[in-house]
């Protein structure tokens, strides 16, 4: 172990002196030994109070200012992470609060295991009924961490969050850090969740690690749409840095929206004119509808806005439709991977068996048998961590339930067979 | 004219199909390795039914809860239960001087599996000492908690303050539970967006016309599938499917997150009930989720009498409507004009003209219309009682 301290927590920051206190008194607070501990607040492009009011303040932790002028939240990181001297890199928002244990939870967990990478959960600190927007966003930061926390899920690069994240020094520069190349925030954490699934390292998620997100101080209705059109250029980015994942990344954004597709990309590249008057409708119906209380028909209109914004950034990048799809083009289709990597697991010989089996080989796809009886197969999904046991039985369950009863059933009638002399069951 | 209730393991299909003299039906629940996955009537003719018919109609239900169980005990997996260690919870039975229903759902509280539980009883505005009497026979198993401002739901409230663990599962006093309910209701809280799960409520008995005509036209079961109910997906005014507090258990930090049950609604108020209808919907427009699940089995013994029927699908009616007056007036909801216009139309004008033709299964007028009076009654009920709240000095 190197002399220096045990974990350096990065707080990357741009205007938010207020919230970014909060967030450093909560780690003057920990339950963790303060003398262990690092603190680097990178000021990305900041033109308020931040860097003086940092430098009035006094405390107990050891602690780095470093300066830049606006890069974008992934290379504010990277700097932060250049100018750590700790054996642990905790990297969290300037709008999250942590709780007292989470420094801990983050050290004790990369302790059961080295190498890995660690999130905790941080969801919407505002409770209760507030505006549809604020209530929406909470839902799904909620599920977001809840599927994480569920025994046997198998992570993809979009569960890959950054605002309360933790990995080894060496780790990180392993993997090459987060893209510096891409600007402002949002989505520079899936590309770099790219990488750390292909690198085959481990994902973790600690629910003790947990912190509250005052989200709701820092976004508004139109920063999510801000957000969205971020969303969709970091989305071509990403996709231009690794071609075979275009296609998968463009339908996957777009598919999460209730809006139809093709006709969002109707009006974004052939009749951009149209498209404004109509999302501009639509962004003023909202309040209208809000105050009718028309949940459905509010979220649908936010769904359109929210893909259409996120169709506008990828048209930033792209230019024009030709464009698009000479991009998705150029990608190659997901890779077939008959042979190979592929495992055939035999359930008739016990789940505890096959679970065994996938722990020691961890493949990417899974040929599935019931001794002579077939039952499917688990195909390769694109940028998921390989399978393993745990993996099994919720897919198995949630996946196969017909094909499971078909061999079952199979199964039940080949024991009966010979006894069916008896008579009816009651 | 009555029911006989069985029940039947599918794993070990028995079933005792003589001896039914009296009854004219038999209502059978199935479960499968206990879980309850179906029901099913058959005809009693002479005393018996038939084998055949039962394997029948089996086949005639809705097997997709029987054949998931299949899968999941197959694969020994469930995603409610795949997580290691459950929340604790409190029971909280809400009771006013009906000392027998209670002494039956208590022993059934006292036989569920120990996962530290703790029994609270809720005495709400006692005349006498009967229901301290029954409690005081269980000792240390079960807290007494007197509550004098009169309604249900001022008594939930009152459970939700005493209650010390992270769950609180309210049952009935004329409910009984079945071993698997605290389990079922208290697995489906991991998720962060649950704050009420609700359970299956089956009939205990089918004695009377009035319990069978309670069962047809007002059933509290909600089926067997597991649900969840959201505002993304479900209309979050219509909270009917979701099921009923008779069964039913919240997050314990709920009045943090939503508020309380508002104490101008329920049994024991002009309003007559709907606490549960309205915390509901409250629950469901913050965005929050309700799951029903069938796993949480309970019992409920419907009132045998007929004019103790017509008086409780009236206070249906009235408990309806003064939830419907508050989120117009107070939560400023127009579209409940649009649901009430809407029931009218679709049902309860449609099960009248049945009923005025004489068509056969079409519920009773008099019940109905006992109902559509109590509609009409709501609004005002639910303004006196809030005028009578304030008299008692209660805050809402």
């Amino acid at each position: 172990m190197s002399a220096g301290p045990r974990i350096s927590v990065i707080i990357p920051t741009h205007n938010r002196v207020e919230s970014l206190l909060r967030t450093i008194s909560a780690f003057e607070r920990q339950r963790f030994e303060l003398q262990d501990m690092e603190l680097i607040v990178v000021a990305d492009g900041c033109t308020d109070t931040t860097t003086s009011t940092l430098e009035r303040r006094t405390t107990p932790l050891d602690w780095k200012l470093v300066v830049l002028d606006g890069l974008g939240a992934g290379a504010a990181r990277n700097a932060g992470a250049e100018a750590a001297t700790g054996s642990l890199l905790l990297f969290m928002d300037d709008d999250i609060e942590p709780a007292p244990q989470l420094v801990e939870a983050h050290v004790r967990a990369h302790a059961e295991s080295p190498g890995r990478v660690v999130m905790g959960p941080y969801p919407p600190s505002l409770r209760g009924r507030s505006a549809f927007f604020r209530m929406q966003a909470r839902s799904w930061w909620q599920s977001h961490f809840y599927e994480m926390s569920k025994p046997g899920h198998r992570f993809t690069y979009i569960d890959l969050v950054s605002g309360n994240l933790s990995i080894g020094p060496e780790v990180f520069r392993k993997v090459g850090g987060f893209d510096g190349s891409i600007p402002g925030a949002g989505g520079e954490d899936y590309e770099f969740g790219v990488r750390i699934i292909e690198a085959g390292i481990e994902i973790h998620f600690e629910p003790g690690a947990a912190a509250l997100h005052h989200e709701h101080e820092t976004m508004t209705l139109d920063g999510s749409f801000r957000r969205a059109r971020q969303e969709g250029r970091t989305n071509v980015a990403i996709g231009r840095k690794h071609p075979r994942l275009r296609r998968g990344l463009f339908w996957d954004m777009l598919e999460s929206e209730e809006a139809p597709r093709p006709q969002l990309r109707y009006l974004v590249f052939r009749r951009p004119a149209l498209g404004r008057i109509l999302a501009a409708m639509a962004r003023a119906s909202l309040p209208v509808l809000e105050l009718l209380k028309m949940r459905h028909r509010w979220r649908k209109a936010f769904g359109a806005l929210f893909g259409y914004w996120r169709c506008r950034g990828v048209a930033d990048e792209l230019g024009s439709e030709a464009a698009l799809s000479a991009y998705l083009e150029r990608s190659p289709a997901a890779s077939p991977s008959t042979g190979e990597d592929e495992l055939v697991l035999d359930l008739a010989e016990g789940l505890d068996v096959a679970e065994r089996l996938l722990d020691a080989s961890r493949p990417r796809s899974v040929y599935l048998r019931y001794g002579e009886h077939d039952v499917g197969r688990i195909e390769p999904a694109a940028v998921a961590e390989p399978l393993k046991g745990a993996h099994l039985r919720p897919i198995l369950a949630e996946r196969f339930p017909w094909e499971l009863l078909r061999v079952l059933a199979l199964r039940e009638a080949a024991l009966v067979e010979p006894r069916s002399t008896h008579g009816p069951v009651i | 004219m009555a029911t006989k209730i069985v029940q039947m393991e599918l794993k070990e299909p028995t079933l005792d199909t003589e001896g039914l003299e009296g009854y004219d039906t038999m209502l059978v629940l199935l479960r499968y390795g206990g879980r309850p996955v179906g029901q099913l009537r058959v005809p009693v003719v002479g005393g018996r039914v038939s084998a055949a018919e039962v394997c029948d109609r089996i086949s005639g239900t809705d097997q997709w809860p029987i054949w998931k169980r299949v899968v999941q005990e197959f694969v020994a997996w469930e995603p409610e239960d795949a997580y290691p260690g459950r929340p604790r919870a409190s029971v909280v039975v809400i009771t006013r001087e009906r000392p027998e229903d209670l002494t039956r759902c208590l022993n059934g509280l006292m036989a569920l599996p120990d996962d530290g539980q703790e029994v609270i009883v809720v005495d709400n505005r006692p005349q006498t000492d009967a229901t301290v009497r029954v409690v005081s026979g269980y000792g240390d198993g079960v807290r007494y908690v007197r509550e004098d401002v009169p309604g249900s739901s001022a008594a939930r409230n009152r459970g939700l303050r005493e209650a010390r663990n992270e769950v609180v599962a309210f049952i009935d006093d004329d409910a009984v539970p079945d071993p698997g309910w605290l389990r079922g209701l208290v697995r489906n809280f991991r998720d962060p967006r649950v704050l009420a799960v609700t359970g299956l409520v089956m009939p205990l008995e089918l004695e009377t016309p009035a319990q069978e005509e309670f069962e047809t036209y007002s059933p509290h079961g909600r089926g067997f599938h597991r649900q969840t109910f959201s505002a993304a997906t479900h209309y979050a005014l219509h909270v009917a499917p979701i099921g009923v507090s008779a069964n039913m258990a919240l997050r314990g930090d709920i009045i943090e997150v939503v508020g309380a049950f508002d104490e101008a609604l329920g049994v024991g108020t002009p309003a007559r009930c709907g606490e549960d209808y309205e915390l509901f919907t409250r629950i469901l427009r913050a965005g929050y989720d309700i799951v029903y699940d069938p796993a949480a089995l309970a019992w409920h013994r419907h009132r045998r009498s007929w004019p103790e029927l017509r008086h409780v699908l009236r206070g249906y009616g009235v408990g309806v409507y003064a939830a419907w007056t508050r989120l117009l007036l107070l939560e400023r909801e127009p579209s409940v004009v649009v649901m009430a216009a809407r029931w009218f139309r679709h049902k309860q004008l449609p099960d009248i003209i049945a009923a005025l033709r004489r068509e056969p299964d079409s519920p009773p007028l008099d019940v109905q219309l006992e109902q559509l009076w109590g509609c009409f009654l709501g609004p005002l009920a639910y303004l006196r009682s809030r005028r009578r709240l304030r008299r008692l000095g209660v805050t809402s």
